[in-house]
């Protein structure tokens, strides 16, 4: 028995010595994301969209630092004054990663077939209708005209928005949504996806901007939130980003052996929202009672354990690139709330009675104490009965779209990272697909005239006085109320000797610039 | 064609029918459900309803049952169970990248509850009502009670994150999967096939929680299965004989007395596979193990109708393979079944 021992003793010892002494050291990544689809004209998700921007770019970017808007395969540009005609200068020689040139040529090849395929199951719609035709004036200048002037044009030809990315014409299939079968500018190739599993990159030696720190970086694909923590606090990865639950960031946030950070603000937003046209919500009385009735902080302290920060506006509080952002809800006053439902008819003998929708897991694990806790601080004023209802997000979605709830909770993540992008989608750009129905509202040509001068003005100084006309509109109308901002996805934990890992309002982990020791 | 070759084909076609209910089924309960795969896909989006409609049209959800039904029992009869709304690869690309991890992850938690469970099973039966007995009663009981994710998240906490032996999910560590490159897809065969002794031990360390974890309450059942079993087997007359010639109490116990108490086991054996197909759904999750299982869960979530469809087909084709085996198998056993 001891010599059997002793011979698995010695085979365990082998084994974990021959683990330990590795030929390579990739930089691991733990993320609960997948992929759906490696393909510019057919995905529509934040992770299929990092590992996108990871191994090619855009004609424009944001610097990391500053957010300024600036120039990536681009190296400047033009507007015409009618504000119709962009013409692009492509930095000289730019290369993909399979040798062929990034050049005007490439760039018209690689939008046109994004627009032309534009899937089912992607974002193309962002830049599609805006762009008219695109013009190759020579090797290095491509002229984009479009349909009517948009003063957030740049922003659309920016790397968030996979559709602008560029990619070769020399690799990549022309009519078919290829997924995973393309070629890009770097900083990184990509190597191998395996579904559920990994994403491999290796550092493209050609590329134009500055070299990635780590040549080789893995991106493990955890199933769920316990996993990830664990995975970090066990050393089986460097770092993860997306998605810890509010236990597990405060948890990690107090074990010595990992750094833990958040880098606030959020783009992403959690709020309530009414469909305007549905008993007793169409009254606006009601609407404001609930924004004086609701009490955000209870929200953040008993179900996020403080991991995210109360808003009282839809537009994020940073500037550049968003202009414009004003706090314009109040905070929690319950008489104010008593006093409005009075008003509306409403009183403890007479209570008002309405739903609260929400989506089980579409939004992590949190959603059922969320609603719990509104329903609560409604409640509270003694005036209004809440029943909570659920239903699983396939049928959430068809139901909302349909008209079918009275006030219910969503969540926003930016499409391009501009004030309009946060309020124009459910008063005027998608009203009945959101569910607030808005466009039955009697304000809704006053807010359709104010977000169609706001975005074909390019004055940004006149542009946010717009959007702050919107912002104190809403506050009126309440076809929105906002709560939180997604601070606790703005989270990264890592090992010690792990460096670099920081991120900035696109939300997106630049892998490119950590590095371990 | 001889009894055997009869038999399977006879059973072989009594699976045909089976399947076409179960897959009419699947196919009917996921078109009265409401919520479609446009709007889990594309809802909670700045996209217009005329603009989902449109896509409904491009995936063809629209249409009426009925040609949807004609159409993909076509398919499926040419071999074609549709691309996958999600990730837009055949459904049987998909399946067949993740089955081998499933069957290697269902063939380790077997070997794990098979020998756990025979092994305390036996030694149980053989020290009856002393307080090993006991104690390992015990354990069995214990096994049915723990659930399958807590047990998992247990052996996470304890033998990766606390003591770090062994690693915390997932088929392989980021480090040497960086190198790694697949054949089979089973990756114990692969690694085995490479030689590369880290690879292989990689591969076998990450196998431990995730067997031990899924083949735990499949232990505890064989164990007590393996015991009444044994016990009753014990107790016959040739057994009796045999310790009268004096052989060894071993020899008596593994020559004499266990091919006759396995014929029993075996049948849980076969009927326990589609429990471990179910338990495949929660330890796949909690190891972040690539399997079928895994696929199907996501697919539900996402309203995959083709996935959906392929992977319930594909598990259900599984287990009735399995528990074909299994029939063949009493003939090896039990000289009294012939086909």
């Amino acid at each position: 028995m001891k010599r059997v021992l002793g011979i698995l003793l010695v085979i365990g010892l082998m084994a974990s010595a021959a683990v330990a002494a590795t030929a390579q050291e990739p930089l691991i990544m733990g993320t609960t994301d997948r992929v759906t689809q490696l393909a510019f004209a057919n995905s529509y998700d934040h992770y299929s969209w990092h590992v996108l921007r990871a191994t090619t770019d855009a004609l424009m970017k944001l610097d990391p630092v500053t957010l300024e808007l600036k120039g990536a395969i681009a190296e400047s540009w033009d507007i015409s004054a009618d504000g119709m005609e962009y013409t692009f200068y492509i930095r000289p020689g730019i290369t993909f990663w399979d040798g062929a040139p990034c050049d005007a040529a490439a760039v018209k090849w690689s939008l046109d077939r994004t627009i032309r395929l534009d899937g089912p199951e992607s974002g193309v719609g962002l830049i599609k209708g805006v762009i008219d035709h695109i013009d190759v004036i020579d090797p290095l200048t491509v002229k984009i005209t479009l349909t009517m002037p948009d003063a957030i044009f740049l922003l659309r030809m920016e790397e968030s928005l996979a559709p602008a990315l560029i990619y070769s014409p020399k690799s990549t299939p022309e009519n078919d949504f290829a997924n995973g079968v393309y070629a890009g500018t770097g900083p990184y190739k990509l190597i191998e996806h395996v579904p559920d599993q990994w994403v491999k990159y290796e550092a493209y030696d050609g590329y134009y901007g500055e070299a990635p720190k780590s040549k080789f970086v893995i991106e493990k694909l955890y199933s769920d939130a316990a996993a990830l923590r664990a995975a970090i606090e066990a050393g089986d990865v460097d770092f993860v980003f997306r998605t810890l639950s509010p236990q597990d960031i405060t948890d990690l946030a107090n074990n010595p052996d990992v750094v833990l950070k958040f880098f606030p603000p959020s783009p992403g937003v959690r709020y309530l929202l009414f469909n305007v046209t549905q008993p007793p919500v169409d009254n606006p009385l009601v609407r404001q009672a609930i924004t004086y009735a609701v009490d955000r902080g209870a929200i953040i302290d008993q179900v996020f354990e403080g991991t995210v920060d109360p808003i009282y506006t839809m537009v994020p509080m940073v500037d550049p690139p968003f202009f414009g952002a004003i706090d314009v809800f109040p905070e929690r006053d319950q008489a104010q709330a008593v006093e409005l439902l009075a008003k509306a008819g409403y009183d403890a003998d007479n209570p008002l009675s309405l739903n609260l929708w929400y989506s089980p897991k579409h939004y992590g694990t949190t959603e059922a104490d969320v609603a719990t806790v509104i329903a609560g601080s409604l409640e509270e004023t003694g005036v209004v009965n809440i029943s909570i209802q659920m239903l699983e997000w396939g049928a959430y979605t068809e139901r909302m779209s349909a008209g079918g709830f009275d006030m219910f909770l969503l969540g926003w993540h930016p499409d391009y990272l501009e004030s309009s992008n946060f309020l124009a989608p459910w008063t005027t750009e998608s009203p009945e697909g959101l569910g607030t129905f808005f466009n039955e509202h009697p304000n809704y040509e006053a807010y359709k005239h104010i977000m169609e001068v706001a975005t074909t003005t390019a004055d940004a100084e006149k542009r946010s006085k717009l959007y702050k006309a919107i912002q104190m509109l809403s506050v009126q109308d309440v076809p929105w109320i906002p709560l939180w901002a997604m601070t606790d996805e703005m989270v990264m934990a890592w090992l010690p000797n792990v460096h670099g890992c920081a991120l900035n309002i696109t939300m997106d982990v630049h892998i490119e610039r950590i590095w371990k020791d | 064609m001889g009894g055997i070759g009869r038999y399977i084909v006879q059973r072989f076609m009594l699976t045909i029918p089976m399947l076409l209910i179960l897959l009419t089924l699947v196919f009917l309960i996921l078109r009265v459900m409401p919520g479609d795969p446009v709007s889990a896909m594309l809802g909670g989006r700045n996209i217009s309803a005329e603009l989902m409609d449109e896509y409904r049209r491009k995936m063809g959800v629209d249409r009426p049952i009925t040609t949807q039904y004609i159409e993909y029992i076509s398919g499926i009869l040419h071999g074609d169970f549709g691309r996958s709304f999600r990730t837009n690869r055949p459904v049987v690309t998909e399946l067949f990248m993740r089955f081998p991890a499933t069957l290697e992850l269902a063939l380790f938690g077997l070997l794990f509850a098979a020998i756990f469970g025979f092994g305390t099973g036996i030694l149980s039966a053989t020290r009856v009502d002393q307080p090993v007995d006991h104690i390992v009663r015990i354990f069995h009981i214990g096994s049915f009670a723990i659930p399958l994710f807590w047990l998992g998240l247990m052996l996470q906490v304890i033998f990766a994150v606390k003591l770090g032996w062994l690693p915390v999910a997932s088929r392989l560590g980021g480090r040497i999967a960086f190198t790694f490159q697949s054949i089979t897809g089973f990756y114990l065969l692969d690694s085995l096939l490479g030689g590369n002794t880290r690879v292989i031990a990689d591969v076998a360390r990450h196998l431990v929680l995730p067997s031990i974890t899924l083949g735990f309450a499949q232990a505890g059942l064989l164990g007590r299965m393996s015991r009444a079993s044994m016990l009753e087997v014990l107790d016959q007359d040739y057994v009796t004989t045999a310790r009268a010639k004096g052989l060894k109490e071993w020899t008596v116990v593994m020559s004499h007395a266990l091919r006759n108490a396995l014929i029993p086991i075996v049948t849980v054996f076969g009927l326990q596979f589609a429990i471990l197909m179910g338990g495949a759904v929660l330890t796949e999750t909690v190891f972040s193990w690539p399997g079928v299982a895994s696929f199907l869960v996501r697919s539900i979530e996402a309203r995959d109708w083709p996935a959906i469809q392929g992977s319930v087909v594909f598990i259900a084709i599984f287990i009735s393979a399995i528990n074909l085996i299994i029939d063949i198998t009493y003939s090896f056993i039990d000289p009294r079944v012939r086909y």
